[in-house]
């Protein structure tokens, strides 16, 4: 029996990226968020007793730490329990807060590592710090039970974006964090484990080099985060090998042991802002040697006259596709099967409603509907009748646009 | 003959519309598509060289700004160190996709 999933969210699934990249940049220093309060006490932490009960950071940043230790030589610290309160505005721009859950987490630090790295550099000092950056400082982190929760005010809610057993960051040279993650689940996606690169920037969080693998597969990309904007971010994500038939028994998927295949595919994105319509999008999909079922292939196999099977083979397909108002517009899409080759394109929203049109050997067959639901029907071939039947497809568009 | 020419004439209103009409009721306009795909692929292209830059030991340290159109970087802004500003043309030009890169960064002193 497998258990029940929220769909895939694309926004949510790369939540994971955003959070990752910025605990990494605040707990291992190097970034000009991180007020002066901080470093000083933890350095009189060291001095006496080596507690930190509460750390406020500006009037909205929190974070807690307790029961601090610091074990010499070797400077090893280790944090029983931390959590991080961070508004989401300065990331998501909406009404909402991000809470991050650390547990067991413990730090090893050089002998010689001056704890005001962690402030802001001096710009006279740059070029040492260069050098000190490579060799001295919060050189790794270890995270043994991490869960980062989006709370929400209203309904007071926490939607799990990153739980793991295993997180691990270091510093690399040129201010460069490498981070690397154990198995866990991040915005109802599971993954195996994840490697990125943070690099700091003026202005940006850039985690690049991402790889993570999920659903037999594996996904990497490039993701960068604008911080002076909220909700502004853009990147690039790949994934290749996606065992079809985990991801639809993952989700729940309908007719999912009538499925199976792989799944390949790329997509560009960039938000200007935190609301789904101000997410773009544009990529391929690639899939080969797949059986499927569905509700549109049983109907459109009806309509063609061709035999309606339990499975359809799919040699190869290919589609490309671009994210914009809420909509999904489907391009240049060709699938291939031992019978017959298919064109297709068309327009489906998120919530499953499609608009699309299937081409076959010269005969065009729309679909309407939901994918769950379709409404299968081959249209006239009438120069006349076919522009105005088109019409009726705007009513997609216009309600993505509202 | 009347009959004929109104005949004639709704076929041609027909075959007008039908030519004009799925340029503008069509799943997606091919223009809007090229247009957001080259946007979003800029943007992608600007992170690589914001990327490149940051990685780089001569330029790591400096506040660039990058921007992107149509395949051609520009880049913007002051630079501290000598000779970072050629470094940083060199490996922005070094970024795959970069078609051209036009740079008027400017010394600190």
């Amino acid at each position: 029996m497998t258990k029940k999933r929220r769909p895939l969210r694309w926004k949510l699934g790369l939540t994971i990226v955003l959070g990752l990249a910025v605990i990494a940049t605040w707990l291992i220093g190097g970034h000009r968020i991180l007020e002066p309060s901080l470093r000083a006490e933890l350095a009189e932490s060291i001095g006496i007793e080596p507690r930190i009960g509460f750390v406020l950071l500006g009037p909205d940043l929190n974070i807690y730490a307790y029961d601090v230790r610091f074990d010499a030589p070797g400077l090893r610290a280790r944090v029983p329990w931390m959590k991080f309160e961070i508004p989401v505005q300065k990331l998501w721009g909406s009404g909402s807060t991000r809470a991050v859950h650390f547990r067991d987490l413990h730090a090893v630090v050089r002998e010689e590592t001056d704890l005001s790295f962690i402030g802001s550099p001096k710009p006279d000092d740059r070029a040492d710090e260069r050098e000190q950056d490579a060799d001295g400082g919060l050189r790794e982190l270890v995270g043994e039970r991490v869960q980062i929760f989006l709370e929400q005010i209203e309904g007071d809610k926490l939607v799990p974006l990153l739980v793991t057993d295993r997180f691990e960051a270091r510093r690399l040279k040129r201010r460069s964090i490498a981070v690397e993650i154990g198995p866990g689940e991040s915005g109802w996606v599971p993954f195996r484990g994840a490697t990125m690169r943070v690099v700091p920037t003026p202005g940006h969080l850039i985690v690049s080099d991402f790889k993570l693998r999920a659903f037999g597969g594996l996904v990497g990309g490039l993701l960068d985060l604008h911080l002076e904007h909220a909700g502004r971010y853009n990147g690039e994500v790949e994934w290749h090998l996606f065992d079809i038939r985990e991801i639809c028994r993952t989700y729940a998927v309908p007719y999912a042991e009538k499925r199976r295949g792989k799944c390949a595919g790329r997509i560009r994105f960039h938000a200007s802002g935190p609301l789904l319509k101000q997410w773009r999008g544009s990529g391929e999909i690639r899939m080969h040697d797949a059986h499927f079922w569905s509700p549109i292939t049983f109907k459109v196999f009806g309509v063609l006259g061709m035999p309606a099977r339990q499975e359809s083979w799919l040699h190869s397909g290919e589609l490309g596709f671009t994210v914009e108002n809420g909509l999904v517009y489907l391009e240049r899409g060709t699938l291939r099967g031992g019978e017959y080759v298919l064109d297709l394109q068309g327009i489906a929203d998120l919530d499953g409603a499609c608009d699309m049109e299937l081409s076959y050997r010269g005969t065009t067959i729309a679909i309407r509907g939901t994918f769950d639901s379709p409404v299968v029907k081959i249209l006239p071939l009438d120069a006349i009748t076919l522009p105005f039947d088109r019409l009726f497809r705007t009513r997609l568009r216009e309600r993505g646009q509202r | 003959m009347r009959h004929l020419l109104l005949l004639a004439g709704l076929v041609s209103a027909g075959l007008v519309l039908a030519g004009l009409l799925p340029a503008c009721t069509g799943y997606r306009d091919e223009h809007d598509s090229e247009e957001l795909r080259r946007d979003i692929d800029d943007r992608t292209l600007e992170s690589r060289v914001r990327l490149a830059l940051a990685s780089d030991p001569e330029t790591g340290e400096e506040r660039i700004q990058v921007s992107c159109r149509e395949g051609v970087v520009y880049l913007r802004g002051t630079v501290n160190r000598e000779g970072a500003g050629n470094r940083a043309e060199t490996v922005a030009k070094g970024v795959e996709g970069v078609r051209k890169v036009i740079a008027t960064l400017r010394g600190s002193e």
